[in-house]
C-alpha cells in the first residue's frame, strides 16, 4: 500500500479518535452542570461568595478603585472561587462511586479530564461575568468586549489546572487542604498573566499591548494539556 | 425478553456467534493475575477461565480478593502481575484496546454508578450516548462475531430494559428517591443498555431483602446469550443463578466447584 494512503488511514483514525474524544467530554460537562444546577446550593454559594467578596473591596476602594487593584480584586476573588469549584470535582465522583461508572466508558481517559475542564471552566466563566458586572458598577470598572476573551482563557487555564489537581488529590485524605496548597502555584502563570492583562484592559491598553500576557496563558494551556496527556492515565488510577 | 442484547438461543450457546468468525470459546482467560496494594497482596497469582455463555460465581468470605477480580476483568483495574484475556484479546495492551473490550463488558459494582440529581431515564441515555459515541466497537466486534442487536439504537435498547426490569414507573424519577433494590435494577439496566457480552456483578444480593434477591435472581436467570461472572459470600444465592462456583481465599482460587 502506498505510504500516503497509510498516513491518510491513519490520520482519519486518529481524527475519529480525537472527535470521539470531544464529544465523550462535552457529554460528561454537559451532564456535570446539569447536575449541579439541579443542586443550586454548591453554584450558590460560589456566586454569594464573589458577590460578597467584590461588595467588601468597593466598600474598601469606593468607586475610585485602580484598574490595577480592581484587577487584583477580581483574580483574587476567581482564584478562590476555583479552589471551591474544584474541591468537589472530582472528589464528588470518587466519594460516590460515580468515578468507576465513568471509567467503563469506552474511551480515552483524557475525556473524563477534558469533561471536568470544560465544566470547570463554564462554572469560572459564570463568575467571571457576574464578578465583572459588579465591578462595573461597584468599582466602576471600565468595560471592553476584549476583556471576556482573557476571562474566557483565564477560565479555561485555572479550570485545567484546578481539575488535574482535583484528580491528583481526589485519593487522598485532607483533599481540600491539598487543592488549596498545590492549586497556588501551579496557576501562578495563570494569575500573574491573568490579572496584568486585565489591569491593562481596564487602563484602556490595545488589544496588542497585552499581547504578551496572552501568550503566556496559551503557552501554559498547551504545557498542562501536555503533561495532562502524558500523566493522566496514571492519575485516575486508584 | 432476554436481557437486552441476548440471542434467542439460550443460555450457553451464545458463542455460536462468536465461534462462526474467530472461533472464541472462552469469555474472561486469567494467567497469574497478581494485585498488589503497598506491601498487601489482594490477588496472589490466580488463573481461570470462564466459557463464552457459562454462569460462574465467585465465592469467597469478605476480603477474599473477589471485588478486586471483578474490577480487574472489569478492565477498571490493572494488575500487578499477570495477563487477562476477554474474548481472545489481552486486555490490558494498550489503552485503545482497553477501550474496545469495554464495549462489550457490563458491570455492576457495590456501588451505584447513578447520578443522584438525574432522573433513570437521563441516567441511562447519559451512559447509553457515551457507549454509542465510541464506534470501535463495529470495527472490533465486526472481527469476530455477527454482532446480534447492534443495529438497534439505544433508546430500543431502553424500552427493552425497561420492560424486563419493570422500571417504566420510575423512569422519570431522580436516582436519589429511589429504594435500594429499585437503584440495583436501575443499575442492571445501565449496565445492560449498550449490549455487553460480559456482565460482572459485584455482590448483588447485598443489602437486599428476600424478595428483592428472589426479583434479582430471576433477572438474572434470564441473561440468555451473555456470559455472566458474580461474586458473592452467599453459597446459596450464587447457586440460584450460576452453573460453577470458585471459591477464593486470601487472594487464591482454593477450589472450584460444581453448583
Amino acid at each position: 500500500m502506498p505510504l500516503t494512503k497509510i498516513e491518510k488511514r491513519l490520520e482519519s483514525r486518529a481524527t475519529t479518535a480525537a472527535f470521539a474524544t470531544l464529544h465523550t467530554a462535552l457529554k460528561i460537562a454537559e451532564k456535570d452542570l446539569r447536575v449541579e444546577f439541579r443542586r443550586s446550593y454548591e453554584l450558590l454559594s460560589v456566586l454569594t461568595f464573589s458577590l460578597a467578596s467584590i461588595l467588601v473591596c468597593s466598600f474598601v476602594s469606593g468607586a475610585s478603585a485602580t484598574p490595577v487593584v480592581s484587577a487584583a480584586f477580581l483574580w483574587v476573588i476567581l482564584f478562590f472561587a476555583s479552589i471551591l469549584v474544584f474541591t468537589t470535582s472530582f472528589t464528588r465522583e470518587a466519594d460516590k462511586g460515580t468515578l468507576l461508572g465513568l471509567k467503563t466508558i469506552p474511551c480515552n481517559a483524557l475525556a473524563i479530564l477534558l469533561g471536568k475542564i470544560f465544566y470547570g471552566a463554564a462554572l469560572l466563566f459564570l463568575v467571571e461575568i457576574v464578578l465583572l458586572v459588579c465591578a462595573v458598577v461597584f468599582l466602576n470598572a471600565a468595560f471592553r468586549a476584549e476583556i471576556l476573551f482573557v476571562f474566557f482563557l483565564g477560565a479555561l487555564s485555572l479550570a485545567s489546572a484546578g481539575s488535574f489537581i482535583s484528580a491528583l488529590v481526589m485519593f487522598s485524605e485532607g483533599k481540600t487542604l491539598l487543592l488549596s496548597f498545590l492549586l497556588f502555584p501551579v496557576s501562578l502563570p495563570v494569575l500573574i498573566s491573568g490579572s496584568a492583562a486585565t489591569a491593562k484592559m481596564l487602563g484602556g491598553s490595545t488589544f496588542g499591548e497585552i499581547m504578551p500576557a496572552i501568550e503566556l496563558l496559551i503557552a501554559f494551556l498547551l504545557l498542562i494539556f501536555l503533561i495532562m496527556s502524558l500523566t493522566f492515565e496514571f492519575v485516575i488510577e486508584e | 425478553m432476554a436481557a437486552a442484547g441476548g440471542d434467542s438461543s439460550g443460555r450457553g450457546e451464545s458463542g455460536k456467534g462468536s465461534e462462526r468468525g474467530k472461533n472464541i470459546k472462552t469469555a474472561v482467560q486469567l494467567e497469574g493475575v497478581s494485585k498488589r496494594f503497598g506491601y498487601f497482596f489482594a490477588l496472589k497469582s490466580v488463573s481461570l477461565s470462564v466459557k463464552v455463555g457459562e454462569f460462574v460465581a465467585l465465592l469467597g468470605p469478605n476480603g477474599a480478593g473477589k471485588t478486586t477480580l471483578i474490577k480487574i476483568i472489569a478492565t477498571q483495574m490493572k494488575p500487578t502481575a499477570g495477563t487477562v484475556k476477554i474474548f481472545g484479546e489481552n486486555a490490558f495492551q494498550n489503552s485503545s484496546k482497553t477501550a474496545e473490550l469495554r464495549h462489550e463488558i457490563g458491570l455492576v459494582a457495590h456501588e451505584s454508578f447513578l447520578y443522584d440529581e438525574l432522573t433513570v431515564r437521563e441516567n441511562l441515555a447519559f451512559y447509553a450516548k457515551l457507549f454509542s459515541l465510541n464506534k470501535a466497537r463495529e470495527r472490533f466486534r465486526g472481527s469476530y462475531e455477527s454482532c446480534e442487536g447492534c443495529g438497534s439504537s439505544w433508546e430500543e435498547t431502553l424500552s427493552e430494559l425497561v420492560e424486563f426490569l419493570n422500571l417504566g414507573r420510575w423512569l422519570d424519577v431522580k436516582a436519589k428517591h429511589l429504594s435500594y433494590g429499585l437503584r440495583k435494577r436501575a443499575d442492571i439496566a445501565r449496565a445492560l443498555i449498550h449490549r455487553p457480552s460480559l456482565v460482572l456483578l459485584d455482590e448483588p444480593f447485598g443489602g437486599l431483602d428476600e424478595s428483592s434477591r428472589e426479583l434479582l435472581a430471576e433477572y438474572f436467570k434470564c441473561f440468555k446469550g451473555k456470559t455472566l461472572i458474580l461474586s458473592s459470600h452467599s453459597y446459596e444465592w450464587a447457586k440460584r443463578v450460576c452453573e460453577r462456583g470458585i471459591l477464593l481465599e486470601r487472594g487464591e482460587v482454593k477450589q472450584e466447584i460444581c453448583l
